[in-house]
């Protein structure tokens, strides 16, 4: 018996052989002991397996029970973002803390420099509009000692 | 007699510290042009030109100046040109308030601006700068430049 005619014997047990081949495998079985013998261990076999084949059984439906792994895919999925982008903790404050610090020491120093140096309001004023016509922007320069008063 | 003295002592300072407030006014015609045949301006000083640096003009020329004592009884009225003028007192609070007028022929000045500057910051050669476009000449500007008087 060659390797070809155990491959078709296989086939026949499962259930795949071709149609147009069952009747020579057929054949086979009946004039070939061996072939016989291989067909009959390869049934048993299968009657074996079928039989005390595991079965799961699943309480939920079928939609329920693949919703709940779909859920745990994207759990996992969260879960791999948030451990590549960690939002909450230390790092998160400093990320707020460190801006919010140097913008805290800019209006410290600031204000530091605007009480060494005199401010525009403390040099030169500008009387109550409504006393006036012609609207103005005030431009001062420390530096330079000027105050400007540009009127429209 | 004590009385006396000590009163003569205080009007002598007051009247001292009343004439130390001379400001000087200057009108300052800001242009990239020469100056005009037939007119006498002269070129802002060199100092003061420095402190106008943040402008982008050629020429500073004075067109006219002058220097007002500044008290506290009134507004001292400062003819710069026949279509403005300034108005300057002593608050006595150790700033000086700067009135700016619109000269107008036969209406009321009109109060363009007012201003108040601090004396001292004056007296330490600051400037107090009442500017604004030259509604006439295109890209020109005027500058009333106040400070103390040297």
């Amino acid at each position: 018996m060659s390797s070809e005619q155990m491959l078709e014997i296989m086939a026949l047990v499962d259930g795949e052989l071709a149609t147009g081949r069952r009747a020579d495998v057929q054949r086979l079985l009946a004039a070939d002991t061996e072939a016989a013998t291989l067909h009959r261990e390869l049934s048993a076999m299968r009657q074996v397996i079928r039989a005390h084949e595991p079965i799961g059984q699943v309480a939920d439906t079928r939609e329920f029970y693949w919703s709940q792994i779909q859920r745990r895919i994207e759990q996992e999925a969260r879960a791999a973002a948030h451990a590549a982008n960690p939002k909450p903790g230390l790092s998160s404050w400093l990320r707020w803390l460190v801006p919010a610090v140097g913008v805290a020491a800019v209006a410290v120093a600031v204000t530091l420099q605007q009480t060494a140096l005199p401010s525009v309001k403390e040099v030169a004023t500008n009387v109550d509009s409504s006393q006036t016509e012609a609207s103005s922007l005030t431009y001062r320069s420390d530096a330079d000692g000027v105050t400007v008063h540009w009127i429209n | 007699m004590l009385a006396l003295w000590l009163s003569g002592v205080f009007l002598l300072s007051a009247t001292t510290l009343a004439a130390d407030l001379k400001l000087q006014t200057r009108l300052v015609w800001g242009t990239d042009q020469d100056k005009p045949p037939g007119k006498d301006w002269q070129e802002i000083d060199d100092k003061t030109r420095a402190k106008l640096h943040q402008f982008k003009w050629k020429h500073y020329w004075v067109v006219n100046q002058c220097s007002t004592d500044a008290n506290a009884k009134e507004h001292k009225k400062v003819s710069l040109s026949d279509k403005g003028a300034v108005e300057l007192k002593d608050l006595g609070n150790g700033n000086v308030e700067i009135r700016l007028l619109d000269l107008k022929t036969g209406a009321e000045p009109k109060r363009v601006k007012v201003v108040q500057h601090s004396i001292e910051a004056l007296k330490k050669g600051e400037l107090c700068i009442l500017a604004g476009d030259d509604k006439e000449t295109w890209d020109n500007a005027w500058f009333v430049i106040i400070t103390a008087a040297p």
